[in-house]
């Protein structure tokens, strides 16, 4: 993952037009703490596939609750 | 894969056409009103254009065709093929290319059958009908690409309703010694053809009483049978995945560069999926053109949609480097490399 979490975290609040710069951390419920739909799920699936050129499912992310949990899929989908 | 080079064949003219009912996403009531601003942002699409009932892809597709044949001054007698690229033809047979063919007059010399494909639809119909071209081949084509989705959509389907748009076009292709080579790749993957489908109506389940029954989904969507399914997150992971490597081996076959193209026209499917296909391509905003907020989704007509929508002039000849790519529903997935040299294109029209 060439990325820390903390830029991670970054390029999320970037997508994200209610999401301002700092409103985001790892332990973040990004299900309950922004409106999460599945219209905002392809958002988050093509930043991370232009990013780090990784696939997402939804079956992927079902366990996935934190940032932090999103985070480690993506590194683990990268090993 | 099947990469094909046509030869001689030049594009004359380009024409489409829309049913004027315009339904707009703000009034789409199962949308609160957080999911009309996200759906209209990230899915692009803002409004789109219904058939009132007793409209077929018959009608839009005369109108495209008849408008199109005016402007080039085209003798119908020398027309020696018309071909319909569709999903929602007037009957299950024929082939609705021959209803077509009557309405416009067309001579008894000239052929007509239909091809079975919707978002990569045009460009195979360009590669289909272009392959059949030539010195001792046909040289005089009309190709239609028109869909009429509305019919088959589930008012409370959330996924398909807002997304899809009526649509037609009509294509005139001639042969032509000095035109450059088009060039095509063209892919399918079976296995996952009910990503994008119909159940029911075909000959494997034919249409009953149960087939019209609702039956209710998660996230509250109802739908019955005769109904568009679609499954978003299937055709999203294929789209980006795909179609970014077929456009950068088209390039390299066809001994091109990204930066040389003047405009990549992409099938409408989903803003948000075309986005990523663009980024991930490094190609500018301003070459990658959509039409998808003003008539959504309309399957096989949405790429020549879009060229009329931002070339059309009906006092203009378009000429460009051009790349066409359409992708969804097979699945499939089709690229072609174009050379549009003296190419009339008509500014959208409204069906009346």
């Amino acid at each position: 993952m060439k990325d820390s979490i903390e830029d991670f975290i970054v390029k999320i609040e970037n997508e994200f037009e209610n999401t301002p710069s700092g409103s985001l951390n790892p332990d973040t419920n990004f299900r309950n703490d922004f409106e999460w739909s599945s219209v905002n799920a392809l958002i988050l699936f093509s930043m991370i596939n232009i990013e780090y050129d990784v696939i997402l499912t939804a079956e992927d992310i079902q366990p996935a609750h934190t940032i932090s949990d999103l985070y480690q899929i993506v590194s683990k989908k990268l090993q | 894969m099947a990469f094909t080079i046509s030869e001689n064949v030049a594009v004359r003219g380009i024409s489409t056409c829309v049913p004027s009912s315009v339904h707009d996403i703000n009034d789409y009531s199962l949308f609160t009103e957080t999911e009309k601003k996200n759906f209209i942002h990230t899915v692009g699409v803002q409004k789109r254009r219904f058939v009132s009932e007793g409209i077929c892809s018959s009608d839009l597709s005369v109108a495209a065709a008849q408008k199109l044949i005016d402007a080039l001054n085209w003798d119908k007698n020398d027309i020696d093929a018309i071909i319909l690229v569709t999903q929602s033809g007037d009957y299950p047979i024929p082939s609705t290319a021959f209803i077509i063919q009557d309405h416009l007059q067309l001579p008894d010399t000239c052929i007509a059958f239909d091809i079975n494909l919707g978002c990569s639809g045009y460009v195979i119909g360009l590669q289909t009908i272009s392959s059949m071209m030539g010195k001792n081949k046909f040289k005089k084509v009309i190709l239609l690409a028109t869909d009429v989705p509305s019919i088959n959509l589930s008012y409370h389907d959330k996924s398909t309703y807002p997304l899809f748009g009526d649509g037609a076009s009509a294509t005139a292709l001639e042969y032509d010694e000095c035109a450059k080579n088009m060039y095509f790749i063209t892919q399918s993957n079976g296995r996952d053809f009910d990503a994008l489908y119909i159940p029911h109506g075909g000959m494997r389940n034919f249409a009953g009483p149960h087939s019209f029954e609702e039956i209710e989904y998660e996230g509250g969507i109802k739908r019955n049978m005769t109904h568009i399914v679609l499954d978003g997150m299937r055709i999203f992971n294929f789209s980006i995945t795909k179609v970014p490597p077929q456009i950068i081996t088209l390039m390299e076959l066809c001994g091109n560069s990204i930066d040389e193209i003047d405009y990549f026209f992409t099938h409408q499917a989903n803003k948000i999926m075309n986005e990523t296909i663009r980024k991930k391509l490094k190609i500018q905003a301003d070459r990658f053109p959509y039409s998808i907020q003003e008539y959504g989704n309309t399957s096989s007509a949405s790429i020549p949609i879009t060229m009329s929508h931002i070339l059309g002039d009906p006092n203009k000849m378009y000429k460009g480097e051009t790349v066409l790519s359409g992708f969804g529903i097979g699945l499939s997935w089709a690229s072609a490399y174009i050379s549009f040299e003296n190419t009339l294109i008509l500014p959208v029209s409204d069906y009346e």
